[in-house]
This record gives structure tokens, C-alpha cells and sequence, in this order.
């Protein structure tokens, strides 16, 4: 699956056909603290469930100097 | 999982309660009025000048305390600071300029190059290599300085500021790992009420919320603020106690609420501590913008002649 990872500003292939959004930031060693998960353009909290089908973005919390 | 106050699907979890989005929002402005209301933040009869950037925090603080004044009846504005950093202070005063059409708000934008005479990318280079002074160091100074004089030109009773919770979590753990206990006894969601006539009371209505609900009230609210990280962040201090934080918060949530809840308990006796200090101490006038500072020369009019730089044009009040 595509996750699109705004800090970075950069899109990343996850060898996985299903998992949840809290393994999902585990797997890229992502803060869940620092960041807010898309799934489909709607806000889900970690414990949905993304798909390869799923357009999922993860958004960046921190911004400033 | 499901919303705390109805059976929608939650778009946020955070000290044991949930929220969809309408609950979110409820949450968010009740909070941050209650903050205002509870501390005196802003009051009938201020002129109010909210320091914004364009990024998140400032257009949901520009939002909530536009919201509250136009409600109470409060003169309100907006200023902004352009450092002069390319590819990143450029992307948010466009998005700003926008919002405050939008929402029908006067903004003022002032320039550490009109101000100070050259831009912090041309700034940063010789303060690095000739002065060992960190941008952000140089950063904090002038823009500092120019709020508070911008402000205070522009007839401000109350300068508001987007800190949130997670800024403020940080500037204490800043100051306890430093040893400048001093320095935290100036934090807090109201600052610089009594200190000298020539500074503009600092007020933080977002005191309460995390950086994490500012971002994602911006987001639900439709705001266009795009991820914007200051280039200049990596060599940061602040950078790192804000990833340390960060981490403690996911193995032991509510843990930035617990320092900040456990430094308000401790503010009053901060004050009164260093208050006898302070008086001692005595603000004078700089000897060459006029402004209030602790020694003969402030440390903006310092930093200018350190770096080189004319002598800035805004009019000394």
C-alpha cells in the first residue's frame, strides 16, 4: 500500500495488505503523538484498519521553529 | 472507536474522552474561551493584536480570539513578521493574507528587512560563522523586539500569541535543563502586565490545547496551512525537547499535560520569588532604541551592532 508521509513530503510503499493504523506508524517508527492519520480525505484514529485500496496520508502535527 | 457524547466515529482520543468531529470542535472552542475567560486574557475595552504567521497555531489562535472579540465587542488586528526566510515564511503569509480576508481582519506585516535591514537567510550565515549565534537565537531576538514595538506603535493593550501547551511544556523543560529557573517564572498564559509601560501584556489562549488538537482543529475548520517547518529548526535546542517529549507522551499519554498542570501549581511562588529580583533590577531605557531592557543596551540594538546591521527604522516610542 501507498502512504503519503507530509513531513517528508514524500510517498512510500508498505509491503502490507491490511493493517492498523497503530501498526502502521509502529512499522515506521512514526510518533503516534506527532502526527494525525487520513484515511480517504476523513481523520481516523489509530485503530482503523487500512487497506491497499485506502488513499492514506500522514499529517505532521509539528510545524514552527 | 466511537465519540465519548455520541455515537459518531471518533477523529480524536486524548485523556479518556473521544470525539467526533462536531464534538472536537465543541471541545476545542470551549476550551479556549474558558482559558481566555478564566485568566482575564482579554478584557472589554482592549485593543487586541494578534502576533500570527499563517502557520496552524496562529490561524486557529487568529480564529478563536476573533471569534471571542467580535462576541464582546473587542478592537482587534493581526501583525505578522516576515524574517525573510525563502521557501517558508513566503508559503505561510500567503496563506495568512487569505485567511484574514476572509475573515475580515486588518493585518499589519512588518520585515526584519525593513526593520533591521536584511533578511534572517542573509543574517544567519555571518551569525553562525563569525558570532557562533544560532538563527534561532538571532530569530527569537528580533522578532521579539519587533512584536512588542510593532504592537505597542499600533495602540495594542494585549499582544496574543499562538503558543500551545506543547510550546509551553518545552520552554519549561528549556529553562529546568539549563538550570534558568528565573525564566520560567516569565511563562504562563499572561505575561508582562505590570512590568513596564513600555511592553505590551503577552497573552496565550491556546495555553491548554496540544499542538497536536491546534493542528487538527485547523484541519477540520477547512484553514489552508500547509506543513511549513522552519528550516532553521535543526539546529535547535527546542527540536530536541519537543521529539523527547513527544516519545514520553506516546508511552505515558498526558504526560506534557501533567508538567504543564504541575507548573501552573507552582507559577504564583515562581513570581513572588523573582519578583524582588526583577524590582531590583529595575527596567532602563536603551541607550539607543529607547525601549525597556534590563542593561544600557537592549539586546535587539546589541545584535545589530554585533551583526552590522542600520539601525532599524520603526519609530522608538
Amino acid at each position: 500500500m501507498k502512504v503519503y508521509l507530509e513531513k517528508d513530503n514524500k510517498s512510500i510503499n508498505v509491503d502490507k495488505k491490511k493493517i492498523s493504523g497503530k501498526a502502521l506508524l509502529e512499522f515506521l517508527k512514526v510518533n503516534p503523538s506527532s502526527v494525525i492519520l487520513v484515511k480517504n480525505d476523513e481523520v481516523v484514529l489509530d485503530d482503523e484498519t487500512f487497506s491497499e485500496k485506502d488513499d492514506i496520508k500522514i499529517l505532521s502535527v509539528v510545524s514552527g521553529g | 472507536m466511537k465519540c465519548s457524547r455520541c455515537e459518531k466515529k471518533a477523529v480524536y482520543a486524548g485523556q479518556g474522552q473521544s470525539y467526533c468531529k462536531s464534538h472536537f470542535l465543541e471541545y476545542f472552542e470551549s476550551k479556549v474561551t474558558k482559558t481566555i475567560s478564566r485568566y482575564e486574557l482579554l478584557k472589554h475595552g482592549d485593543k487586541v493584536c494578534v502576533a500570527t504567521s499563517g502557520g496552524k497555531d496562529s490561524l486557529a489562535v487568529l480564529y478563536m480570539t476573533n471569534l471571542y472579540c467580535k462576541k464582546f465587542g473587542i478592537e482587534l488586528f493581526a501583525l505578522a513578521i516576515d524574517e525573510g526566510i525563502k521557501g517558508y515564511r513566503d508559503h505561510t503569509l500567503d496563506d495568512l493574507k487569505i485567511f484574514c480576508e476572509k475573515h475580515e481582519v486588518k493585518l499589519h506585516i512588518v520585515s526584519f528587512k525593513k526593520e533591521f535591514g536584511d533578511t534572517l537567510d542573509n543574517i544567519k550565515d555571518k551569525a553562525i560563522k563569525e558570532y557562533n549565534k544560532k538563527p534561532c537565537t538571532v530569530c527569537g531576538i528580533f522578532r521579539r523586539t519587533l512584536l512588542n514595538r510593532s504592537a505597542r506603535k499600533l495602540g495594542a493593550t494585549k499582544l496574543v500569541t499562538g503558543h500551545n501547551l506543547d510550546d509551553e511544556a518545552q520552554s519549561f523543560m528549556m529553562n529546568t535543563f539549563l538550570g534558568n529557573m528565573s525564566h520560567n517564572a516569565s511563562l504562563g498564559p499572561i505575561t508582562g502586565l505590570n512590568d513596564n509601560d513600555k511592553f505590551v501584556a503577552r497573552v496565550k489562549p491556546l495555553y491548554f490545547m496540544l499542538e497536536k488538537e491546534t493542528r487538527l482543529f485547523a484541519l477540520l475548520k477547512g484553514f489552508k496551512a500547509e506543513f511549513a517547518e522552519c528550516p532553521n529548526i535543526n539546529m535547535s535546542f527546542r527540536m530536541i525537547v519537543r521529539d523527547e517529549l513527544n516519545a514520553i507522551e506516546s508511552k505515558l499519554p498526558g504526560a506534557k499535560n501533567g508538567i504543564v498542570n504541575s507548573f501552573m501549581e507552582v507559577l504564583p511562588l515562581l513570581k513572588e520569588h523573582y519578583r524582588g529580583k526583577k524590582q531590583k533590577a529595575s527596567f532602563k531605557n536603551c541607550k539607543r532604541c529607547n525601549d525597556a531592557c534590563s542593561g544600557e543596551i537592549c539586546n535587539a540594538c546589541k545584535l545589530e551592532e554585533e551583526l552590522g546591521l542600520k539601525k532599524g527604522k520603526l519609530e522608538r516610542i
